[in-house]
């Protein structure tokens, strides 16, 4: 007998190994195996499509709960179902603005754009992704574009403040989104589910009479207001924008208030150590994006030298084009519907985009009303 | 690497399949020796050099001290405390003195600043630096030969289960084992309950400190600005769980799978938040570093032969080093210190407070209990806090009743419901063992028990934390 050592009561008692581990064994399994049918039915984040999903509006529903993860998880389906996305040579960084250049955010199929002008862009921006979010999803991805030579950073001067996260949501949706497992055998995705059911019990428009005088007493959560993202099609959906926009003037105000010089040289700064630095073969644009005119008339006025900062520091990164003030008094197309670009502001901010990137060849940019977007174009 | 990684599933499997097939009891340590070096490898692969460097040194130094008299062997055992504390004031403590250092020249109107230094602190060095100098002080002493085997020896300074994390291991306790080839025959009896603790340390790292308690103690420590009596307190509470369950967690991991191939590890912990008082928390707390201190450290400044108030200089002065010893910055020092001053207090009243306990029986421990549990959750407010002066606003708001938020009721109830069932546990666990109370379970509720662990570990898995006492 092996001696034993005298500051241990660890010692073995004297039980049934075999048959308790596989009996734990089966427990885990089954237990597992019951958490994976209740994942698979609900699918919050369409894993499994077309798989036993509940019969949901899943973008409204889920969307919210984890936009990083479904957003990576669109992502990672396009790049299995497509692997020529892979050889983009234009990629795509920044929030909903950004990402609605190159169509609907809802679909996966705006995610690749085969042949714009010649050209293939992968979009990796998504909604409600904030200065950080935009840095690590693009280090997170950029070595499996190998061929991207140019990356469109879009910079909204608000993303640049403090008030935005400070969180790194990749890693963790990333290992879900590569790994099935992570997914059905977790209970965090069962809460998902849950919450976006009771979500949906609670805030769902009803079509029916007593619903309109319901929906205008109602003070939805943020996270609903923020959800509708559609021009008004009917009256129920109009209240909702009218909340929004009130929403979105409380948000300008707290935002554009702390987007002073010194915190957006900083994060300036932290753009060049995190990318540009590191990716000296790639060429960046950076766009400074269209902004909502309650937005824009206060950067115009009183937050004049904290955007002229940006606009420096940026354009000290690489090219810089700035489509910031697309949506003033001066200007004939509003860009701007509520809170996102109409359908054809992508139109004509990537004619700008070209411009930039091609100052000498006109030639592929298409001209709207008869003018040339580029600074010298007819 | 680390016990919760998807890497350590293969390493274990495959070390494990290799120790029992291998024949030679020599080899079955090589191998084990050339794993744990690729386990520490894992963490930053150059400071393995250090690992070894460390092992040469004090292999050959006990050897030479063994073999000296007088002046000569004391001044070999200065020769090993210099080397082993020498490297681990370079890693862990250069970089702080530095800054304060500059910090003084600054206060002193000093411009000239000395360049402060960005040391990558190798893994485990406070624990590997304790057990081989445990050892060489042990040759010292006589109370231990020296290993005549380097093999042997490398082994014990090593072994990966106990290497980055602990319970620190006495050379007395382990270089024994090495010499007892019937410990690598597999023992079903020894194996299961080595695959049970890992399964426990598991549960509790991955389950309860990471994912019930860390979100809640991140929130309440990364707001030290807008901190209030309610978020002070459940965020405190939350963490005495997460570090409890966090680094017993390691623990218990460890020594289930030293276990797993045949070898005993120390206790670290039994129960410690059952303690009725602040020695009776130390006996229960990181037990291998208490006892190493007192050990190596109080008794040789005299422990309490010197007279009482010598007495109370020694607990003071070995809790504010066992404070240093956690980490490089003045919220260690005081966190020991404020140990160390209950540990003084206790003493000062310890007449009052054993005619208090004679009196009032059980309703008497559970205060004492009670009383403990508050106290070590103030010095855990500086053990967390990011600096002194959040400390401090943690403290000013944990002692300011106001009335809870709505919203940090409902976020807190599942982990402080956890905490009230971890003190209750420990309030009747804390006279037996976890074996004890295991081998009285019957058969379905164990499988149920266990099984249901394995379950919440996968399902509940998220984003890796790296265990808290990594750090150190």
């Amino acid at each position: 007998m092996p001696s034993s050592i005298s500051n241990s009561s660890h010692r073995a008692p004297d039980l049934n190994y075999r048959n308790a581990i596989l009996a734990a064994l089966a427990v885990a399994l089954s237990a597992a195996a019951a958490l994976a049918a209740a994942n698979a039915y609900f699918d919050p984040f369409n894993f499994g499509a077309p798989g036993p999903k509940a019969p949901f509006d899943r973008v409204n529903q889920f969307r919210l709960k984890n936009t990083a993860l479904w957003e990576i998880a669109s992502v990672e389906r396009v790049l299995k179902a497509l692997p020529e996305a892979s050889d983009a040579q234009y990629l795509i960084i920044g929030d909903s603005r950004a990402r609605a250049m190159t169509g609907s955010w809802r679909k996966d199929s705006t995610l690749f754009v085969q042949d714009h002008r010649g050209r293939k862009i992968f979009n990796l921006a998504y909604g409600g992704a904030d200065l950080t979010t935009s840095l690590m999803i693009y280090e997170r991805y950029k070595a499996r574009f190998p061929k991207a030579e140019t990356v469109i950073f879009a910079v909204q001067f608000d993303e640049l403040s403090d008030t935005e996260r400070r969180t790194d949501q990749m890693e963790e949706a990333l290992r879900i989104a590569k790994n099935p497992l992570f997914y059905y055998v977790s209970f965090r995705t069962l809460k998902v589910a849950l919450d976006g059911m009771k979500d949906r019990e609670k805030f769902a428009p009803r079509q029916d009479a007593s619903a309109k005088l319901r929906m205008t007493k109602l003070t939805a959560p943020k996270k609903y207001r923020r959800t509708m993202r559609y021009p008004a099609t009917n009256d129920l959906q109009k209240l909702f924008d009218d909340a929004r926009t009130i929403r979105l003037t409380k948000l300008a105000r707290t935002t554009i208030l702390n987007s002073d010089p010194s915190v957006v040289a900083r994060n300036i700064d932290s753009i060049i150590r995190l990318v540009v630095e590191r990716d000296p073969g790639r060429k960046f644009l950076f766009v400074a994006m269209p902004m909502h005119p309650v937005l824009e008339r206060r950067v115009a006025g009183e937050k004049a030298a904290g955007y002229a900062a940006m606009a420096s520091g940026l354009r000290g990164l690489g090219f810089f084009y700035d489509a910031s003030m697309y949506d003033g008094a001066a200007t004939a197309f509003k860009f701007i519907d509520a809170m996102h670009v109409k359908d054809a502001a992508p139109d004509i901010m990537q004619d700008a985009i070209d411009c930039s990137l091609h100052p000498t060849d006109h030639t592929s940019v298409i001209a709207h009303d008869g003018h040339s977007p580029c600074p010298g174009g007819d | 690497m680390v016990f919760n990684s998807w890497a350590f599933i293969p390493f274990f499997a495959l070390t494990l399949a290799a120790y029992y097939l291998l024949r030679s009891w020599r080899l079955q340590k090589t191998m084990l020796l050339g794993a744990s070096y690729v386990f520490y490898g894992f963490f930053h692969p150059p400071y393995v050099l250090i690992l070894v460097a460390s092992t040469l040194i004090d292999f050959k130094l006990s050897h030479w001290i063994a073999r000296a008299e007088g002046g000569r062997r004391k001044l070999l055992l200065v020769l090993s405390l210099v080397s082993n504390l020498g490297m681990l004031a370079y890693f862990k403590y250069a970089e702080f003195a530095l800054e304060n250092f500059n910090a003084a020249l600054a206060h002193l109107g000093v411009t000239a600043q000395f360049p402060v230094w960005d040391i990558v602190l190798p893994v485990g060095i406070s624990y590997y630096t304790f057990q081989t100098l445990s050892y060489t002080i042990d040759v010292y002493r006589r109370k231990l030969a020296p290993s005549d085997s380097l093999l042997d020896f490398a082994f014990f300074v090593a072994f990966f289960p106990q290497l980055v994390a602990g319970p620190i291991v006495r050379a007395l306790d382990f270089l024994p084992q090495t010499q007892e080839p019937q410990r690598a025959r597999f023992s079903s009896r020894q194996f299961g309950w080595g695959l049970h603790l890992l399964v426990f340390g598991l549960f509790g790292k991955i389950v309860l400190a990471d994912r019930t308690l860390a979100p809640l103690v991140d929130y309440a420590y990364s707001n030290a600005n807008e901190i209030n009596f309610w978020t002070a307190w459940i965020g405190t509470i939350a963490f005495s769980g997460q570090i409890f369950f966090d680094f017993a967690g390691y623990s218990i991991s460890a020594i289930g799978v030293a276990l797993c191939y045949g070898f005993e590890l120390p206790d670290n912990f039994r129960f410690p938040y059952a303690a009725t008082g602040f020695s009776d928390f130390w006996r229960r707390w990181h037990i291998s570093l208490s006892q190493w201190l007192r050990d190596y450290l109080y008794i040789s400044l005299g422990g309490n032969r010197k007279g009482e108030f010598r007495t109370y200089i020694n607990l003071a002065l070995t809790m504010i080093l066992g404070g240093l010893w956690h980490g490089a910055a003045w919220t260690f020092v005081f966190w020991g210190a404020l140990h160390g001053a209950y540990l003084v207090a206790e003493r000062l009243l310890q007449p009052v407070i054993d005619a208090a306990g004679k009196a009032s029986g059980v309703a008497g421990r559970i205060a004492g209990m009670t009383i403990t549990y508050i106290l070590v959750c103030y010095a855990w407010v500086f053990f967390r806090a990011q600096d002194f002066s959040d400390g401090v606003k943690f403290v000013e708001a944990m002692s300011a009743p106001a009335p809870m938020p709505a919203h940090l009721r409902e976020g807190s109830a599942l982990a402080m419901a956890i905490m009230g069932a971890t003190l209750a546990a420990q309030w009747m666990m804390r006279d037996t063992t976890i074996e004890a109370v295991w081998a009285k379970y019957p058969f379905l509720l164990r499988a149920l028990i266990l099984g249901g662990a394995i379950f919440l570990i996968f399902s509940t898995r998220g984003e890796q934390r790296a265990f808290i006492y990594f750090q150190f």
